[in-house]
């Protein structure tokens, strides 16, 4: 893949014409992971993935596994073509960006690549439950929503940090991100507001700008209580910078959504929005 | 007797039900009784006068008055004028911050007598600053609730949702969560928002939220943030209205009183998936409608201890 080509499909994420490229893809899911130098935690989030597909095949709702490496230097492109070979035929694929670029660049990249209308954005450290996952492949259909997110449990060295993203949404959203990117999103509703946005003031909070924009633009945020996956904290976990005292992406947030700060008391589409497919809305 | 029962209306669902059940069971055991708030009461034309008046939960009363806490005193205080007797209605543990907290506000206004809600006499267990006259009330089941457990001993209803955990979210309630999507079942119900006060038009779930959930779920799994015996017979009332089953896990070894009901219910959560695995699901269902059928009924036994406290008290 040469430069040019990826920032011509990053331009394109600030077309309207995107939206007509992703329209029309066919129902499913592609399982997105960006990876940067994850080579021994990529495996484990692989597999998960893989037994994923597997079980979206027997609800004959059809999957695959799209890694997009940003230009790792360790061993991930060695061993992204090994899994390549040897999960192919089981829905597996790899990208390898020719430069560094970042999440927002390798997520959106990714979403114009995927084959399917959904999109399940893993992270490396991350494991999907593929028992839930169904259910959430389900909330998004039934509900048309652009994003559906539940709980995250977060571990550290296998204990329990934090079960993350634990209530529906309400205008906190504007003042702290309580959401993480592991979530499944519509990517027809996603590339209709651009994608991840490009920018360093938003560096570890690109999904946190992508849910405010999905929010004021009138979208479907629909929170399911049920755990999607796991989340492996390691060292330079991205999570980390995400919650800390950030006041660049802070000031930026508050500018672009909040400026006249009266977020608070506006009513937004997607307030409180809690489904599940067992139960309906509640 | 004619009661009148204050209720906050719109801080904590559970006192606005207990209001509700506490109308109902009077009723139906032929007394008269009004159900309102402060507010309501305080805005009335003719402000009524009562035989006892009843307050759901002193402090949701003063902090939900459209008003400052000391207006709220001050309103409740114009209104004791109108009643024959006051009482305290309280559904806590008593060893709880909580359960003194809300003593010490009924002393302030000067409540001295408690009606206490649960499955189990707490006398004993009262805090050595608790100066109220107290009456447990055993919270069985009212007229429409019996109806309603009738109907669910029957019920065919389909539970695809293993198990549901609904409360504000601790590091013990979290780790119990990843135990069971680990060990029991990975497609629970997960709701643990952070600690808020719990209104209507919150992030909370509501009563009929709540339910609605739990129509669809096997276990209703609950762990207290400490481990006095809380709110059991809340939940348990909780769970037998949907049908579903509750369980109560214990972080850590109680003496559980011999007279608390179900305490096939009540697990450690040490013994979690064994116990979960030898529990045979449709009988035990049925059994723990009967067992709570076979309390005797809210009405019975709100009027004798509202007598017991009026007449003598404790």
């Amino acid at each position: 893949m040469r430069q040019e080509d990826i920032g011509r499909t990053v331009d394109r994420m600030a077309q309207a014409s995107l939206t007509e490229e992703v329209r029309g893809a066919p129902l499913g899911v592609t399982i997105i992971i960006p990876n940067w130098n994850h080579e021994y935690v990529l495996p484990r989030s692989v597999i998960t993935a893989l037994r994923t597909v597997k079980v979206f095949a027997e609800h004959d709702v059809p999957a695959e596994v799209l890694v997009v490496d940003d230009s790792s230097r360790d061993g991930s492109i060695t061993l992204l073509r090994q899994l390549e070979a040897l999960y192919y035929e089981d829905g597996f694929r790899a990208i390898i960006l020719p430069k560094n670029q970042g999440p927002a660049v390798a997520r959106n990249y990714a979403i114009t690549q995927a084959t399917y209308r959904y999109t399940l954005m893993l992270d490396a450290d991350n494991e999907v439950f593929p028992e839930t996952a169904h259910i959430f492949y389900r909330t998004i259909r039934e509900t048309e929503a652009a994003m559906v997110y539940g709980p995250l449990c977060f571990l550290r060295n296998g204990e329990v940090q934090e079960i993350y993203g634990y209530q529906s949404i309400d205008n906190r959203l504007f003042i702290r991100n309580y959401i993480d990117a592991f979530t499944l999103l519509d990517r027809q509703q996603v590339a209709d507001v651009h994608g991840y946005l490009n920018n360093i003031n938003v560096y570890a909070r690109e999904d946190w700008e992508l849910i405010l924009r999905l929010t004021v633009t009138g979208r479907r945020i629909v929170f399911l209580p049920v755990i999607l996956g796991l989340y492996h904290m390691l060292p330079d976990s991205m999570i980390l910078g995400a919650d800390a005292e950030d006041n660049v992406s802070n000031n930026y947030a508050n500018r672009v959504y909040n400026q006249l700060g009266f977020r608070g008391d506006q009513p937004i589409n997607t307030q409180y929005l809690r489904y599940h497919p067992d139960i309906g809305y509640f | 007797m004619k009661v009148g029962i204050v209720i906050a209306g719109n801080i904590n669902y559970y006192y606005n039900v207990t209001g509700e059940r506490t109308q109902e069971a009077l009723q139906a055991a032929g007394h008269e009784a009004d159900l309102f708030t402060l507010g309501d009461y305080v805005k009335g034309d003719t402000q009524r006068s009562y035989d006892v008046c009843l307050l759901v939960n002193t402090y949701d009363l003063i902090v939900g008055y459209d008003g400052t806490e000391q207006e709220a005193e001050k309103k409740l205080r114009q209104m004791f004028t109108n009643m024959g007797q006051v009482m305290a209605v309280g559904l806590e543990a008593a060893q709880t911050k909580w359960f003194s907290n809300i003593a010490h506000r009924n002393t302030q206004l000067g409540v001295n007598a408690l009606l206490d809600y649960g499955f189990a006499d707490q006398s004993k267990l009262l805090p050595r600053d608790f100066h109220m006259k107290y009456q447990f009330v055993m919270n069985g089941l009212t007229p429409s609730e019996r109806a309603d457990a009738e109907d669910q001993l029957t019920s065919a209803q389909s539970r695809p949702i293993p198990w549901a955990f609904v409360g504000h979210s601790t590091p013990e309630r979290q780790n119990l969560i990843y135990q069971l999507t680990q060990e029991i079942a990975r497609d629970g119900f997960v709701y643990i928002p952070k600690l808020e006060p719990v209104r209507e038009d919150g992030p909370h779930i509501n009563r009929q939220q709540l339910q609605a959930v739990l129509d669809k779920t096997k276990w209703f799994v609950w762990s207290a943030h400490h481990d006095h015996l809380y709110v059991e017979h809340v939940r348990f009332r909780q769970a037998l209205e949907s049908g579903a089953l509750p369980l109560k896990i214990m972080q850590n070894t109680i003496d559980i009183p011999e007279e608390v009901p179900f305490q096939y219910l009540v697990v450690h959560i040490d013994d979690l998936v064994e116990r979960l695995a030898e529990i045979p699901y449709e009988a035990t269902r049925k059994r723990f409608i009967q067992d709570f059928l076979d309390i005797p009924p809210l009405e019975e036994t709100l009027v004798e201890a509202i007598e017991n406290l009026a007449n003598t008290g404790k």
